[in-house]
């Protein structure tokens, strides 16, 4: 009789333990397996190859020597003090050493050079600091689920001014008036300038509560030079809104090339659209809300400017950019104006040095035209500051002076980190590859620049409200009067949750 | 004590073997109880805020198209792939395989995919390969219906292999002789798949029409990752508006109050959903 455990026996009955392949059955399966992971790795390939090509700007080389021109016009002699970086007082302390402090910031191009630099602190101060990364938005849920938990999980904090309001009005930011007083000298306060600084605002309660370590802003206005030679046009950036709409009907040659092109906001990026709106009711006159009284706002946006300034841009974008300008991002502009399509462009400084280091494209670089309003640029920077429940406020405070120290900050602005001080606006190294930064100097300091409403509801209002609608309008969702009607209704329902409301 | 209690209905609820779950309890009444009664006493004074909210309309509308759309193509689409599984080719197995590939991708791996496909006319993968083909490009993220469309195809690539996957172990199970009996009174294929195949799916759609509205209400990566809700208000989802309510506007009751909403509608959906398809849970 035949042992029902033989091979024999547990083969044709199927029992797993004595089951036995065979090698030509082992060899097919083999086979098939490798063949379906040697089709996914090609059909992966392929499509990356495909969706980089169809992202890669054409690389042009230039044999002749290239200079980049910057004209700007200065109406008066702006003299800057500035403290010397070679007499710099910081002395490393190690009064702090052994102690940890988590330091928690966004995950950014401007943020790419810290990691570098930490290293030094901890040489320095013998202070450890264990740094975590998260993304714009992450980042500030993330903030006020610990800070409210009151878990003492951060010591030092970088978050985008337009979220600053939030956490300043509901206690979470340490005031820094104390450390800054006692140490002014070793972060050079008078370096930066005024209207940078959050206590200059109308805070309610006058206090420092951060400093700013990044500005992408107050954003610059671009034209490509030799457009304008074959225009046949002034060789000057466009003064005022007016001549900014006539220079973009001359340089628009559809579909080679767009005269201008605004920022539509449909991929996202809501706090952006929003104050490019703003920059741009501002510049005709307006304005979305306006303090009146001890911390109580009023509701202006349904105006004839705001109106105005919407369909401006909604203009320029449909007549004189490219087709679906709205869902294009901040890099895909930058993108197109690299590759000579678009001739004019307003951005920010963390994307001019692509056109700066691109071989062949000469821009010139002014301020934001102006309109009824003047000349009205937007000031957004992020912040650097201490958390009210760090139990570390003084090992904190090291690593904010040291990441605001000239040399340092010096460095990160180098690789890629915006320039905040005046210093650096207006330092010969730094303008020889970022001539753009003359401009933001000038703008800062002739008070062309404007700072966001210090209000709590401020970062609900720009993503929930204005930004969406400003896109929607701009997706033919609502019109014009609409737009602006439902922005009033909703921002005045906000401040009214937040007893802000102006009666 | 317990001799004081004995035989009364305390001492029988107070016996040892209650005593155990005392801990347990303890931890479900505050880790969950208490932070739901309390968020519930306190979101209740925003309750009344749900009837003037304009976004919260526009995000239910959002949320209802999305899963009717997504409904729509991935049932007919799913079945058609299991049948088309169902039958024997040569190189069914790889094909088999390489279809479930998309459910492995992770959600967020598959956003940014598509927002490098859909995202602009210029530089979008899809409006490339239109373009060789001489098809104007399309402004896939920045109008509101191709937009939501961009989601709807979003999430169908990614699903679709499930609901083949759910049908395919359904029609493999099929009972073979009814078509047998049916080829034999000479019905066509058509027929075959309209009078037997369909109604004998029943249970099997019925299932996945469950899972996938659970799924497909709580929807959030899609249109935070590609669209962020615009543009406008055109694509954001209730979890979104309920997320940037809590963490944006920093108003937890309210964001709760949402939630809740989220809930009551989704269980009011799944008992309607089984009250009407009784029918077709009882099996074949």
């Amino acid at each position: 009789m035949r042992d029902k455990h033989s091979p024999r026996e547990g083969k044709e009955n199927g029992d797993l333990l004595n089951r036995s392949v065979s090698r030509r059955k082992a060899l097919s399966i083999g086979a098939k397996i490798g063949l379906a992971a040697g089709i996914g790795v090609i059909a992966g390939a392929i499509g990356g190859y495909l969706a980089s090509m169809s992202m890669k700007a054409p690389v042009t080389t230039v044999e002749k020597t290239v200079t980049n021109v910057v004209t700007s016009t200065v109406t008066k002699t702006v003299t800057y003090t500035v403290s010397p970086v070679e007499t710099t007082v910081y002395t490393p302390t190690k009064k702090y050493a052994g102690e940890k402090i988590v330091f928690t910031y966004v995950d950014a191009g401007f943020t790419k050079a810290i990691p570098d630099v930490l290293p030094k602190f901890t040489e320095e101060t013998g202070i450890e600091v264990v740094a975590q990364r998260f993304s714009a938005s992450a980042l500030i849920a993330k903030e006020l689920a610990d800070f409210r938990a009151k878990t003492g999980s951060h010591d030092v904090v970088i978050n985008h001014v337009s979220n600053a309001a939030l956490l300043m009005g509901e206690g979470f930011l340490e005031p820094l008036d104390e450390y800054i007083g006692r140490d002014k000298d070793e972060i050079h306060i008078d370096d930066i300038p005024e209207s940078s600084i959050l206590f200059r605002w109308p805070w309610p309660d006058g206090k420092i509560y951060s400093l700013p370590i990044h500005a992408g802003s107050p954003p610059t206005f671009g034209v490509n030079k030799k457009h304008l030679k074959e225009a046949g046009l002034e060789i000057k950036v466009p003064e005022t809104y007016d001549k900014w709409r006539e220079y973009a009907a001359a340089l628009t040659r559809k579909p080679d090339r767009y005269g201008a092109c605004p920022f539509g906001g449909a991929g996202g990026e809501l706090h952006t659209v929003a104050a490019f709106f703003h920059q741009t009711v501002r510049g005709f006159g307006g304005d979305i809300i306006v303090q009146a009284g001890d911390n109580k706002w009023k509701v202006i946006v349904n105006s004839e400017e705001a109106i105005e300034a919407l369909k401006f841009n909604k203009e320029m974008g449909d007549k004189y950019g490219p087709e679906g300008w709205t869902g294009l991002t901040l890099s895909e502009q930058m993108l197109l104006y690299t590759q000579g399509k678009l001739s004019t462009l307003i951005t920010f400084s963390d994307y001019w040095p692509r056109a700066c280091e691109t071989p062949g494209l000469e821009t010139l670089f002014g301020y934001i035209p102006a309109g009824k309003g003047g000349h009205q640029a937007m000031y957004m920077n992020w912040e650097i500051g201490i958390p009210a429940d760090s139990k570390r406020k003084e090992a904190a405070w090291e690593l904010v002076k040291f990441l605001l120290r000239k040399d340092i900050h010096r460095y990160l602005v180098e690789k890629g980190c915006g320039a905040v001080r005046l210093s650096e606006f207006n330092d010969p190294k730094l303008l020889e590859t970022r001539p753009f930064y003359k401009v933001m100097g000038e703008m800062l300091a002739k008070g062309y620049t404007f700072g966001l409403p210090m209000i709590v509801p401020w970062g609900e209002i720009t993503v929930k409200v204005i930004g969406p609608i400003v896109s929607g309008y701009y997706a033919g969702e609502y019109s014009a009067e609409e737009a602006v009607s439902r922005m009033e209704t909703m921002i005045k329902d906000i401040l009214k949750k937040n007893d802000l409301l102006a009666e | 004590m317990f001799i004081l209690l004995k035989n009364t209905k305390l001492a029988s609820f107070l016996n040892i073997k209650t005593l155990f779950i005392l801990p347990a309890l303890t931890v479900f009444i505050t880790v969950i109880v208490y932070p739901i009664a309390y968020t519930l006493i306190h979101g209740s004074k925003t309750a009344s805020n749900v009837f003037s909210d304009y976004i919260l309309f526009q995000v239910f509308k959002n949320t209802f198209v999305f899963t009717l759309g997504c409904l729509a193509l991935q049932l007919p689409l799913g079945l058609l792939i299991a049948i088309l599984l169902n039958q024997d080719f040569p190189g069914k197995k790889v094909i088999g395989a390489l279809i479930i590939i998309p459910m492995m991708v992770p959600s967020v791996v598959n956003a940014a995919m598509f927002q490098l496909i859909a995202a602009s006319q210029e530089y979008g993968l899809l409006n490339s390969f239109l373009h060789v083909f001489g098809i104007p490009p399309v402004n896939w993220i920045g109008r509101p219906d191709t937009a939501m469309l961009t989601l709807i195809l979003a999430n169908s690539w990614m699903f679709t292999p499930f609901v083949a996957l759910i049908y395919l172990g359904a029609i493999s199970g099929l009972p073979k002789e009814i078509y047998e009996a049916a080829m034999i009174d000479g019905a066509s294929r058509l027929q075959r798949f309209v009078r037997i195949t369909l109604p004998l799916l029943k249970t099997a759609t019925g299932v996945i029409i469950l899972l996938r509205l659970l799924q497909l209400v709580m929807f959030f990566d899609l249109p935070y990752l590609i669209t962020s809700g615009g543009p406008g208000y055109s694509t954001m989802s209730i979890v979104q508006y309920a997320y940037i309510t809590a963490f944006i506007s920093g108003d937890f009751h309210y964001a709760f109050t949402i939630a809740s909403l989220i809930f009551f509608i989704l269980m009011s959906v799944a008992a309607l959903f089984f009250r009407y398809t009784k029918g077709w849970w009882r099996g074949y």
